[in-house]
């Protein structure tokens, strides 16, 4: 009997229930407005560091939403950060790179990583060159292509001389590898980090021997 | 929110300020008051919303759409938070966990009701999972896949668990 009853209250009590939430007080968030506009403000910003790895001092930029921008090292730290100022002005300068972007430069040039899977911040890169840079992303490491390779791929076959110059201003190398893309000679044309850097990356890779 | 709406809403908050923006309008209310309901002060609610969000900022980036809503992570990470904030205060006076439907100063309707004020005070003769699921449920209004996800159970258990605390609070109710 007495369970009896107990059932016949639950749909009682639920009802009370969902009266109770109705007549809750809850405060109105006063900081809501504050506490939006500090995490719009760190979503954007943009941070600056240095990682060492065995090819000299490279530069990171990366926000919340990922790696933005890496400069190929130059003969000193503070020349490789100066050159990664004067890409990002307004970026703050941190003192330590995120773990994983440092750890996973230092192993691809250690010849231990054959593939990055850091998240990248693309927000700065227009259209045309996102499809380049995208499609130079799907060499595989040890692998070449050629520069028309990419415009073909593209659906713009003519547009080789655009897709170099897309390369050329690649602002994530060694993670997109635009290393991996040579002249239709097979000479390795150009790079920002300079020929000899294009060249031992692709040693180590092992695309040239 | 259909699940589709869900993953495109990741997928805006996940590249650009502005889809974040809009996941934090989507849920900042919802989680701000779960944390509330729990605390029961403002301050503090407010701070365990924010850094919910400031950790969903951090990890929504590597987020895997998995076709589970959203709300599951960002009341997973505000579940954490709220028993980081237990932990941190154990020693001192036990916080009074329904102050959201206690009654105030301004002699709520709700108080003179008995029926109410019985309800209130069974809820705190529940065990601690037992009041969780009944605040899960009606207060929070969370679906039963979001709280088995949030609870690491299945859904039939939710369902299972909410009756039997139902039952309880009816005997306690029925005993009075």
């Amino acid at each position: 009997m007495r369970q009896l009853i107990i059932e016949n209250r639950k749909s009682k009590i639920e009802n009370q229930l969902v009266a109770l939430r109705q007549r809750e007080h809850i405060p109105t968030s006063t900081r809501r407005a504050a506490i939006r506009a500090r995490l719009m403000e760190r979503f954007a910003q943009m941070n600056l560091a240095i990682v060492e790895t065995q090819i000299g001092w490279i530069g990171v930029a990366f926000s919340e939403r990922g790696l933005a921008g890496i400069q190929l090292p130059r003969a000193t730290r503070a020349q490789t950060l100066a050159n990664l100022q004067r890409d990002f002005p307004k970026a703050a300068v941190v003192a330590d790179a995120p773990i994983e972007i440092a750890r996973e430069l230092r192993e691809y040039t250690e010849g231990r990583r054959r593939q990055f899977t850091l998240p990248l911040d693309w927000s700065s890169i227009r259209p045309f060159q996102r499809e380049v840079l995208r499609t130079a992303d799907s060499i595989e490491y040890g692998e070449t292509r050629t520069y028309g390779w990419i415009a073909r791929e593209i659906g713009k076959p003519r547009a080789a001389r655009a897709v170099g110059r897309a390369l050329a201003t690649n602002p994530i190398p060694i993670i997109l590898p635009c290393h991996r893309v040579l002249g239709s000679d097979g000479g390795l044309h150009g790079y920002g980090g300079g020929l000899p850097l294009k060249r031992k990356l692709l040693e180590l890779e092992g695309a040239l021997l | 929110m259909t699940l589709a709406d869900e993953h495109a809403l990741i997928t805006r908050a996940q590249t650009s300020v502005a889809g974040f923006g809009e996941l934090f309008d989507a849920y900042y209310d919802r989680i701000y008051a779960y944390a509330y309901r729990r605390i029961g002060s403002r301050d503090q609610a407010e701070d365990i919303a924010a850094s919910v969000f400031e950790d969903a900022l951090r990890g929504i980036k590597r987020l895997r759409w998995q076709g589970k809503p959203i709300a599951a992570w960002l009341y997973r990470i505000a579940a954490r938070r709220v028993a980081d904030f237990y932990r941190a205060r154990k020693n001192d006076v036990p916080l009074d966990e329904f102050a959201h439907i206690s009654s105030d100063d301004t002699g709520d309707a709700l108080e003179r009701d008995d029926e109410y004020a019985a309800v209130r005070r069974g809820l705190r003769k529940l065990n601690a999972s037992e009041r969780e699921i009944i605040r899960l449920v009606y207060f929070d209004e969370l679906d039963g896949e979001t709280i088995a996800s949030l609870l690491g159970c299945t859904a039939n258990n939710v369902y299972v668990r909410t009756h039997r605390a139902l039952r309880k609070l009816g005997a306690i109710l029925c005993d009075n």
